[in-house]
């Protein structure tokens, strides 16, 4: 019974991987192909959830524990595989089922024809995917490597025309919100180590041992704990002060923004408060602030919402309100009503998202209809209030509640600034050589002083480099250096503390170096094209060099520890030493971690997106199936050509 | 490739006057207004006074577009022969190219290889004047103003989205200051406090403070106003639209360019202000800003514009060699006809004609302008506002309403509606939670529905002037009554014999009437589609012609308005009856008005029209399936009805129908010279009797509608085909309802104008050419009599040509003049049995003109 639970649970997060891979790498032309595989994958997907599910039902509902072993093992260290299936699973699997398996077939003949047809099914079956194992992870690790795969994966849904400035802007904005959030969960797991001494499934943390020691922990990280589960929550179901990204990552077909932040990644949040819910519950002040949280989002996302007058937008921002309420349904102890009400939403959600484009013509009919709206009139409910009153309300819904102004003045000024001192020190001749020369001053300087001064030292270093990369206008190739290093610096300093670290940090270096060669091959492609291509102008590769613009992608999943890469389980290790040094390392480490890959994103979308090449429409489809033309790059030389034409 | 100089001096001579300027920039604006009511135009009308061949080159630097298909296209063309040698050569004789281009030219063309794609230049807004604020200031001023402006215009201008109201019931540039002075929350940079000042003073003036900060050298000022246009059209667009046009709106704002530009130049000034200080160096007083000589000049390949006529001659040859040998040998129904039916000249409804002429050789039809003379703004039970239901040239003087009949209830919603309505009040707070799990739940079940099963019972949202066929028409004027808009309430006795007069004597049917005459008009229904406006009649401002087609029989069938008839000499005998009837283009079903009271033998004839036809509504669905490519390519009639019903009704289906696409001929003459003729639903057929009109009176009249309607029809196609970025809205996958009025790509894009890929990517651009069946002389001569229709043709917008009736001879308009065309060069048109054998040979590309009905 157990053995059968532990093949189907594992191909549900393993077929859809496996087909998007197939897909990607057979990259079959004909739509049929294409589609049916995925629809294929979808029609499995739904058989295994709904076995499962049936499995469950039949085994009492009790929440199962399905454990496969450790993948790592190393001193106190272990990072198991575990899954988890009880009611909350039960759900978030059926409704990704339910709501892709609609969503696939829906777009396999609303995509016709579109170019990047293959690439829409391919994100798309990676998406189930990490929502599956998302849903089904049992541990606190497993849940982060499902979180970041449905993270990259909208990332890329958003920038599906990624010849186009808009998407490619916006996904990088969601992607910088996810990725900042992330540190939430990671410094989470961390903080959980240190709780418990080990990392516990989640049916674990309901046990009354553990709670004990929960209890034992003391309020304060409790306070960590459910503050930074909230973080993590909050990035991804858009709330309070994360809401502004959700009307702008609309960019994508409007299927793929009916399936995410119409219906489950938005829900993703809710699912992890759910699945921490014994540890937030515990603390006396975590219901309070969950529910305050949910509530405010409600209301300012009512308020704004209401002010849209775009469809997308408006539907958005009326998601994001509900979500806040299931907040605040978890935090009144509704757990059932909460996710009744959480699938409601999804399903709602994703049908307004996919009427979306009927608005204009439901209007008109509405309104001859005598269903009011616009009459010639100008229909306010604020008629009552003072007109300073309206005026402010009104701009404080047109900008959205500041709240992209606030997160931008806290979070990201800093660390352009900090970016900006270190690209003025660091700016030299040469890219990698004055770099690599600071870091190995900064160790010599150091082995002698003592290792904490070196390891602060590194430390120091790493926050310098990541925001240096981040804050970089330069040469992508010079961003893509100090990234890689920032990340070296902070497994070097780790060492220095613990040199039980060492597996750890030799992971992540070894990553860093294989994904740094990645992207200098892929980027060393563009300079070849373009020798002047620099940061502050979109490149757009991805139009002429598909394998340049991979290689990039690729070498940026890699270093930013990435589920496919070794540096994922590094990163988990070396969070785990930290324990012995302290936790300002942990936020620093967390820090690093976030600026970092955030960096190496920009670098991948600015050389990569939204290129200002342009391409026609496809002709004659099927013979372009066979002869299509490449666009030619040449817009620098045109005054050139001129010039030499008028001699 | 030769270097050619633009005139885009960026500094002008003249003083520096706002409103001319901003008057004569507005020309070169897409002119689009709300896509409700979405009437095809051409997009370069700005550039209509000047050649064809120039224009798409200057429009090309000026937009950043590009001017033809790339050259790999032609290559193509050549090698499936949809681009002929002969052709090409004969283009070159004509033109008198010199020797090198010749070979030049044909030397690409024959290559084996692809040409790599050339890249057009970047557009003024791209590559310009203001593109110096990024590249040397390191300000992204547009990323900075624009999502900002997009929201205060959205917001303003909105029709019923949003459900907090903009709070002000002013115009545009008032109501953003009074919004700024009075709130206490910033709303950077306007409420900075030295912009906020500024909004004391007139529009006007701030415009010139702001150019004076920010230019700094007049001459330069309107060429900078330029790139502001050009760096988001759509809304400008739009702006223009509704100020010449406020009541295309169903809630009036008052808002005009002038508004506009002084907030976004307000924001740009604000901008710069808090970003480089209030001493920065205005574009003027830069060395670097100076438009260099270079950026006028570039290139252009001078191989395009030949192989592209070719190509489009490739196409013309066979239409009218074919025409020559159908006036030669002519053909026609037999008489006694059985019935008459008129349709609109529209090119969808070429095949049905063509099938029920196969079906029923009595049968006699008809194309005239769908909206069938009835020149009205047009008011349904259910609709809020009037809406216009006749060309975009011709006025409308005339409002009629749709009433109740007595004791008839008013219709309720329908469940769809409701649903619709019910999802809406969700997205408040409370309302929304207390109802979005039921909901939520129930609207899982109906998106499985809509999945698996569509039909129209889903949130299909029929469009204004749809017509209930059991409510009456308030039709006849009571008095000198008018409406508070100003409209007569109704037609007079005189006023409708004169339509229905004009509607007989142009298509020349005032003799040998049948029993029973249908009036035609047509639809498309659609769902999920914000462009289903485009989808309807043209000749009723993108409307369903229902409402036309009904009045029209209404009237006809008047006894008082058939004696007003036989004063005018046209005898329409007792036992005729008009009937109006509605098709609909992406479901293939008609809808008859009015059908009681027959006599038996009109109910006859009437039955036996109605079997013809429903058979050729399903084979016409199989003519049109088989450009849709997930359709198999060998399909029956059954099957194909189904598949075109279900696409109109499906959610997921982004082309309902393909509408105008592949359009490239408007063909003007006695059905006689078409008759039997396949033209696989690419022309724009018009009845029109030569002998009738030896003055050429009545083809001045009909040109005067059908050039710019089928004109800007076909150009909107070949534009938006060419650069679907540019001239088009791009895919439509993407596309998000902006405040009622037009769609944008996601949350902070502009308004995309024109027509969307999916639209138009079957269409090969080609120019309209209009055939005239009339002697060369008298069609020339009613052409020039009308100079903005001439234009068109002397500009090469669209080809002019003529069949004479009485030698056979065609005549082309080429440099001011008929010149003969010698047809024998080209070889006869092909023949088949019939539409169906043609068809059965499998293809979902263009076919050629073929004549049916066997060898001849």
């Amino acid at each position: 019974m157990i053995f059968t639970l532990h093949t189907l649970t594992a191909s549900l997060v393993f077929i859809p991987l496996a087909t998007a891979v197939l897909l990607f790498i057979a990259g079959f032309r004909r739509e049929k192909v294409i589609s049916n595989l995925a629809l294929a994958t979808t029609a499995v997907n739904s058989l295994l959830t709904c076995t499962i599910i049936a499995i469950w039902f039949a085994g009492g509902r009790e929440p199962l524990d399905l454990f496969f072993g450790p993948l790592v093992r190393i001193g106190d260290y272990h990072f198991d595989l575990s899954f988890q299936i009880d009611r909350l699973t039960v759900v978030f699997l059926f409704l990704t089922a339910f709501i892709s398996g609609i969503v696939v077939k829906y777009s396999q003949y609303y995509m016709h024809r579109e170019p990047g047809y293959n690439r829409f099914f391919v994100n798309t079956l990676i998406f189930i995917g990490g929502m599956n194992l998302l849903s089904l992870a049992g541990t606190l690790d497993l849940l982060f490597a499902g979180w970041e795969i449905v993270g990259i994966s909208s990332f890329l849904l958003i920038a599906f025309y990624r010849d186009r400035l808009h998407p490619a802007r916006h996904a990088l904005r969601t992607y910088s919100v996810y990725r900042f959030c992330d540190t939430g969960l990671l410094v989470g797991a961390w903080l959980s180590h240190l709780v418990w001494h080990a990392s516990p499934t989640f049916s674990d943390l309901a046990s009354p041992s553990l709670q004990i020691m929960l209890r034992h922990a003391g309020e304060g990280p409790l306070l960590g704990l459910t503050l930074l589960t909230l973080l993590a929550a909050a990035g991804k179901s858009a709330q309070f002060p994360f809401t502004f990204w959700i009307p702008r990552a609309m960019e994508g077909p409007t299927p793929s923004s009916a399936v995410f932040y119409g219906a489950l990644s938005i829900h993703a949040g809710a699912f992890l408060l759910m699945r921490m819910f014994p540890v937030w519950n515990a603390s006396i002040y975590g219901p309070y602030i969950v529910g305050t949280l949910g509530f405010t989002t409600a209301v300012i996302s009512t308020l704004v919402g209401h002010a849209q007058s775009n469809i997308k937008g408006q539907i958005a921002y009326a998601s994001s309100a509900q979500v806040g309420l299931i907040f605040v349904e978890l935090a009144l102890g509704w757990e059932g009503f909460a996710l009744f009400h959480l699938s409601g939403n999804a399903f709602l959600r994703c049908f307004q998202l996919l009427i979306s484009p009927s608005i204009i013509a439901f209007v008109l009919r509405w309104q001859g209809l005598g269903g009011g709206g616009v009459k010639g009139g100008w229909f306010s409910i604020d008629t009552k209030l003072p007109r300073r009153w309206v005026a402010s309300l009104y701009v404080f819904c047109l900008c959205e509640g500041y709240l992209e102004q606030m997160v931008r003045t806290v979070l990201w000024k800093p660390v352009c600034w900090i970016g900006a001192a270190v690209g003025r020190l660091a700016a030299g001749p040469g890219t990698i050589i004055p770099l690599a020369v600071l870091v190995g001053i900064g160790i010599s300087v150091s082995l002698p002083v003592g290792k904490e001064w070196g390891a602060s030292v590194l430390v120091a270093l790493a926050v310098g480099l990541s925001s240096g990369a981040l804050a970089s206008w330069g040469k992508s190739s010079r961003a893509w250096d100090m990234a890689t290093l920032a990340g070296v610096c902070m497994a070097g300093s780790i060492y220095l503390f613990d040199h039980e670290a060492a597996v750890g940090a030799s992971l992540v270096i070894g990553s860093n170096f294989v994904g740094w060669g990645l992207g200098r091959w892929g980027l060393a492609r563009l300079t070849h094209r373009r020798p002047y291509a620099r940061l502050h102008n979109y490149q757009g590769m991805v139009q002429w060099d598909g394998l340049g613009s991979f290689l990039v992608f690729i070498g940026f999943l890699i270093i930013a520890g990435f589920p496919i890469s070794p540096g994922f389980v590094g990163e988990d290790l070396l969070l785990h030493s930290t324990i012995r040094i302290g936790s300002w390392a942990t936020c620093l480490l967390a820090l690093v971690f976030a600026i970092n890959g955030l960096a190496l994103c920009r670098v991948f979308v600015r050389s990569c997106f939204a290129g200002s090449m342009k391409v026609p429409m496809e002709w004659n489809w099927e013979s372009s199936q066979t002869q299509h033309t490449t666009p030619r790059p040449f817009p620098p030389s045109l005054p050139e050509r001129a010039r030499s034409a008028l001699r | 490739m030769k270097a050619r100089r633009l005139n885009f001096d960026p500094r002008s001579k003249e003083p520096f006057e706002l409103k001319k300027a901003i008057e004569r920039l507005a020309h070169w604006l897409p002119s689009q207004g709300p896509v409700k009511d979405f009437i095809h135009q051409h997009p370069l009308h700005g550039f209509q006074n000047q050649p064809f061949e120039d224009s798409v080159w200057q429009a090309s630097r000026m937009f950043g577009a590009f001017a033809y298909m790339p050259a790999a296209y032609y290559q193509h063309a050549y090698r499936d022969g949809r681009l002929l040698k002969s052709e090409l050569e004969r283009i070159f004789d004509l033109r008198q190219s010199p020797m090198p281009l010749r070979e030049k030219a044909l030397r690409r063309l024959e290559s084996r290889i692809d040409e790599p794609l050339e890249q057009p230049p970047k557009g003024l807004a791209k590559d310009g004047l203001r593109s110096r604020w990024k590249a040397s200031e390191g300000v992204d001023l547009e990323s900075l103003v624009q999502p900002l402006l997009f929201k205060l215009l959205s917001a303003y201008l909105d029709q019923g989205i949003s459900t907090r109201r903009f709070p002000s019931s002013f115009d545009f540039y008032e109501g953003v200051g009074n919004l700024v002075r009075d709130s206490w929350l910033p709303l950077a940079p306007l409420s900075d406090s030295e912009i906020v000042k500024q909004f004391a003073k007139p529009s006007e003036e701030v415009i010139l403070f702001c150019l004076e900060k920010l230019v700094g050298d007049s001459t330069l000022y309107e060429r900078y106003l330029h790139e502001v246009f050009l760096s988001h059209p759509g809304w400008y667009a739009m702006v223009y639209m509704i100020d010449h046009d406020p009541k295309s709106l169903m809630a009036r704002r008052q808002i005009n360019l002038e508004q506009v530009l002084a907030v976004e130049l307000l924001m740009e000034v604000g901008w710069m202000w808090r970003k480089r200080g209030a001493g920065f160096r205005p574009l003027g007083e830069r060395e670097d800003c100076v438009v260099s000589k270079e950026s006028a000049y570039f290139f252009i390949d001078d191989c395009l514009a030949l192989w592209h006529e070719a190509f489009e001659w490739t196409h013309y040859s066979e239409v009218l060699r074919a025409l020559v040998e159908q006036a030669k040998f002519p053909r026609s129904s037999t008489s006694p006809v059985s019935a008459q039916a008129f349709f609109c000249i529209d090119d969808r409804e070429c095949s049905i004609r063509r099938y029920l002429e196969e079906l029923d050789p009595q049968l006699q039809t008809f194309g005239t302008a769908g909206f069938f003379a009835i020149d009205f703004m047009f008011q349904g039970l259910n609709d809020s506002h009037p809406v216009k239901q006749c060309p975009l040239p011709v006025t409308a003087r005339f409002l009629v309403r749709e009433v109740l009949p007595d004791k008839k209830k008013r219709r309720k919603d329908l469940p769809s509606h409701r649903f619709h309505l019910q999802t809406r009040a969700t997205n408040t707070l409370i309302r929304g939670w207390l109802t979005a799990q039921v909901l939520g739940i129930w609207s899982g079940v109906k998106l499985v529905i809509s999945i698996v099963k569509p039909s129209l019972a889903q949130p299909t949202l029929s469009a204004l002037s749809r017509i209930d066929a059991y409510n009456d028409l308030a039709l006849y004027r009571k008095g000198d009554e008018k409406s508070p808009e100003g409209y007569w309430v109704g037609y007079s006795l005189s006023e409708m014999v004169d339509r229905v007069a004009t509607v007989l004597k142009f298509n020349h049917l005032v003799k040998d009437f049948a029993e029973v005459i249908v009036m035609v008009a047509h639809g498309s229904s659609s769902t999920n589609n914000p462009h289903f406006a485009a989808y309807d009649c043209g000749a009723c401002s993108g409307r369903a012609g229902a409402p036309n087609a009904r009045a029209f029989a209404i009237m006809a069938n008047d006894p008082q308005v058939r004696k007003g008839l036989s004063e005018k000499g046209i005898d329409v005998p007792v036992t005729t009856r008009f009937i109006g009837a509605i098709h609909d283009t992406a479901r293939e079903e008609v809808d008859y008005f009015d059908v009681g009271g027959l006599t038996p033998s009109q109910s006859r004839v009437f039955e036996g029209f109605r079997t013809t036809m429903e058979k050729a509504l399903a084979m016409n669905a199989v003519e049109r399936c088989r450009r849709f490519e997930l359709v198999p390519e060998k399909i029956g009639q059954k099957k194909a009805l189904e598949e075109v019903q279900k696409r109109s009704a499906a959610l997921f289906e982004p082309r309902p129908e393909l509408n105008h696409a592949t359009n490239s001929l408007t063909i003007v003459g006695r059905r006689p010279i078409t008759y039997g003729l396949f033209l696989d639903r690419r022309a724009l057929l018009q009845s029109y009797n030569p002998l009738a009109d030896l003055d050429g009176k009545i083809l001045q009249s009909l040109l005067g509608a059908l050039v710019p309607v089928c004109g800007g029809i076909n150009l909107q196609y070949v534009f938006s085909r060419i650069d679907n970025e540019v001239y088009g809205a791009g895919t439509k996958l993407p596309h998000n309802v902006s405040a009622l009025l037009g769609v944008a790509n996601g949350v902070e894009g502009d308004l995309r104008t024109g027509l969307p890929a999916q639209m138009v990517e079957i269409h090969d651009p080609i120019r309209l050419l209009m055939v005239v069946e009339q002697e060369a002389e008298i069609a020339l001569a009613a052409l020039k009599r009308e100079p903005a229709l001439f234009e068109w043709v002397e500009n090469g917008w669209m080809r002019y040509a003529t069949i004479s009736p009485s030698t056979h001879e065609i005549s082309l308009f080429f440099e001011g003049k008929m010149i003969s065309v010698d047809v024998s060069a080209w070889p006869k048109p092909p023949t088949a049995k019939n539409s169906a054998a043609l068809l059965a040979r499998g293809s979902r590309n263009n076919l050629p003109v073929v004549r049916l009905g066997g060898e001849w």
